[in-house]
């Protein structure tokens, strides 16, 4: 059986052990505003769009609203997973375009733009690829500095599937010119509040 | 079959094109340099992710272990394969009870390593590659010369004709926006249309049981959501212990391949979707032997960035294709000979022994010298090629005799300097192609030295 012979061959091949290295040398202390500022500059070097309404006094509901008519304003189908969003039917047709992904991630990476979504918020895993743009609402006091902190907070077990977005969809395959909306979203949109 | 030296000869007869892709894979290289020079603990980072694989590889059974039995908590069906052949046959055997018949597949190694494409296609089974790079190869019949960019040998204008054959975009039309529009509308018909979905896998994580896919285009995600079943397949060395060590990995792998901060979509597959299957199939197809040896052993950390291609002065020269085997450049010379040491004797001559390949990778293998340990197992099991064995035997013969040596110094550097050109730059002499040599010097150095001491 080759589960047997690969395990045995492994343990007959294998050098001895060295113990696993320190990670806590990457914690670092960062503050509020260079973790915005950050955050921002990665997002935006990612090709998303980013808002900030960090110091803004708007009311959200009222600015999404008025920021999707102006942005999108031939969407007409929505996926929209937020609470205060409309109930997700069991059984969506992705293969009908569907306009606009709207989410609420659990956190921010300042360093690379990242944004985790898992399968609690998301519902329908395919969503934020199959939709024709994504928009991500997050507060800035959910954004940590490097990918370490992030997978402190995460546990990424906690459903069957969790993903980080870093922007839209995007490839360099022919002959290395950067071409937006390869496959999945064609843009994202990161409101920061 | 021809070597390394003659599949560039080919490359390189077209110089426009060769200049080109040199250029293309070193403006990657810069990009990695600047991705990596904005993170003051770079080298803290390299150094932490190669003492992690360290203790993967000395431990790699137990992760095994652990691994497997935390999948099929989560309802993940795993399988082991020794070999190739056995992985095709347990994707063959999961697709049949499943009755699947149309299949996309995101990019990876492994399978094309094992040959998976052609064994589906055998048995009446679709098989599309969705990375638009991999789809573009796949329709011109080829293989990937890159393990990042698998089309970075191919010109706009060439994809343009390509689509317009196979999917029916406007003739001359090779704008890169264009294309990937129309590759983007027939991909997507794919996704929804399959019954299977495959891909690769960059970490597994033993703690947890799941797989982390990385990619840009967000293709793995689209096949794997879509259809009914989806197939992981890994090799035995891609594990982490932990959820948390995938901080340190993911911050080298897009910074090291392409520059990126991090790839667009970093994926944690866990467990099956409601209703649906997953499986997880660990292969081994020469690992666990290439791990017994301690001088190739590091080789096993590979990530498989593209670094030590994209800076290789060999690789950016003449061509992925050029290293006849799955995975080129200098990784790829490593590895290949463990798998069969005649077949590619010429790849570890394949190098400058420059230690640029080193320098850059994200975990540390010591690339060039087990590139130089290559040829010295190479020389020893008499596998040298003849370009290199017949040569190196005058040579010897040369370097054990003094007085011989002298002589043939003082022929060398007269006959060099006036002889006609055409008994110089001839095909007896590889180091004269596409390139004059140095000016002869007057005196050896012993000659130099003596009147240096005289005077
Ligand atoms: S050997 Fe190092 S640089 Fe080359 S592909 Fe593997 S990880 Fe990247």
């Amino acid at each position: 059986m080759s589960r047997a012979d690969i395990l045995e061959a492994i343990k007959k091949n294998k050098p001895q052990s060295l113990s696993l290295p320190d990670l806590s040398v990457f914690q670092h202390e960062i503050s509020p505003e260079i973790l915005v500022a950050d955050f921002i500059k990665t997002s935006t070097g990612n090709m998303s769009n980013v808002v900030d309404l960090t110091t803004s006094e708007v009311d959200l509901s009222v600015f999404l609203e008025e920021f999707i008519a102006e942005n999108f304003p031939k969407a007409t189908k929505f996926y929209d997973t937020r609470s205060s969003g409309k109930e997700i039917p069991e059984n969506v047709d992705f293969q009908e375009n569907i306009d606009l992904f709207i989410a609420e991630p659990k956190l921010g990476v300042a360093e690379n733009g990242c944004l985790w979504l898992d399968e609690g918020i998301l519902k329908h895993r395919v969503a934020p690829f199959a939709c024709q743009h994504t928009l991500m609402v997050i507060d800035h006091h959910n954004i940590v500095p490097t990918m370490h902190q992030a997978y402190q907070i995460l546990n990424i077990n906690e459903t069957g599937y969790g993903v980080f977005i870093a922007g839209p969809s995007k490839t360099a395959d022919i002959e290395q010119s950067l071409v937006i909306g390869a496959q999945g979203a064609v843009s994202n949109t990161v409101i920061l509040i | 079959m021809s070597t390394h030296s003659e599949k560039a000869a080919a490359f390189i007869k077209d110089e426009a094109r060769t200049n080109w892709h040199d250029g293309a894979l070193w403006h990657v290289r810069e990009k990695r340099d600047a991705a990596a020079s904005l993170l003051p603990e770079w080298e803290l980072l390299r150094n932490t992710a190669s003492h992690i694989k360290d203790n993967v590889l000395a431990n790699l059974d137990d992760y095994l272990i652990q691994f497997e039995a935390e999948a099929k908590k989560n309802g993940v069906v795993v399988h082991w394969a020794k070999d190739g052949k056995e992985h095709n046959q347990i994707v063959g055997q999961i697709l049949q009870r499943s009755n699947a018949k149309k299949v996309v597949k995101s990019k990876s190694m492994l399978t094309e390593e094992c040959k998976l494409n052609d064994f589906l296609e055998e048995n009446d089974i679709e098989i599309i590659d969705t990375d638009l790079g991999e789809r573009i190869i796949q329709m011109r019949k080829e293989e990937p010369s890159h393990v990042v960019l698998p089309a970075i040998h191919i010109k706009k204008e060439e994809v343009g004709e390509l689509f317009h054959k196979e999917l029916g975009t406007e003739e001359g039309n090779s704008d890169p926006t264009y294309l990937t529009k129309a590759a983007r509308t027939h991909l997507r018909q794919r996704f929804f249309e399959a019954d299977a979905a495959i891909t690769g896998v960059n970490f597994g994580i033993a703690e947890t049981g799941g797989v982390v896919v990385c990619t840009n285009e967000g293709n793995a995600d689209m096949g794997c959501h879509s259809a009914a079943v989806q197939i992981h397949s890994m090799g035995i060395e891609k594990l982490l212990p932990k959820a948390e060590h995938l901080g340190v990995f993911t911050r080298l792998l897009a910074r090291s391949a392409t520059g990126q901060p991090t790839t667009i979509y970093t994926s944690h597959f866990q467990k099956p979707q409601k209703g649906k299957e997953m499986h997880i199939v660990i292969v081994d197809n020469g690992r666990s032997e290439q791990l017994g040896k301690e001088d190739f052993r590091n080789s096993l950390k590979c990530i498989r960035c593209g670094a030590c291609m994209n800076t290789c002065p060999i690789y950016r020269r003449s061509g992925g294709h050029s290293y006849h085997a799955t995975i080129p450049g200098p990784i790829g010379a490593i590895l290949s000979p463990n798998r069969d040491l005649k077949k590619y004797s010429d790849l570890p001559f394949a190098s400058t022994l420059c230690g640029s390949c080193s320098d850059v990778c994200p975990v540390k293998i010591d690339i060039h010298e087990q590139l130089y340990k290559w040829r010295q197992e190479i020389y020893k099991h008499h596998e040298l090629p003849k370009s290199k064995s017949i040569p190196l035997r005058i040579t010897g013969k040369i370097f054990e005799n003094p007085s011989i040596f002298n002589s043939v110094g003082k022929i060398a550097r007269s006959s060099l300097k006036h002889l006609p050109r055409f008994m110089v730059y001839n095909n007896l002499n590889g180091w004269g192609k596409q390139r004059e040599l140095p000016e002869v010097p007057e005196y050896s150095f012993k000659e130099w030295y003596k009147k240096q001491k005289d005077e």
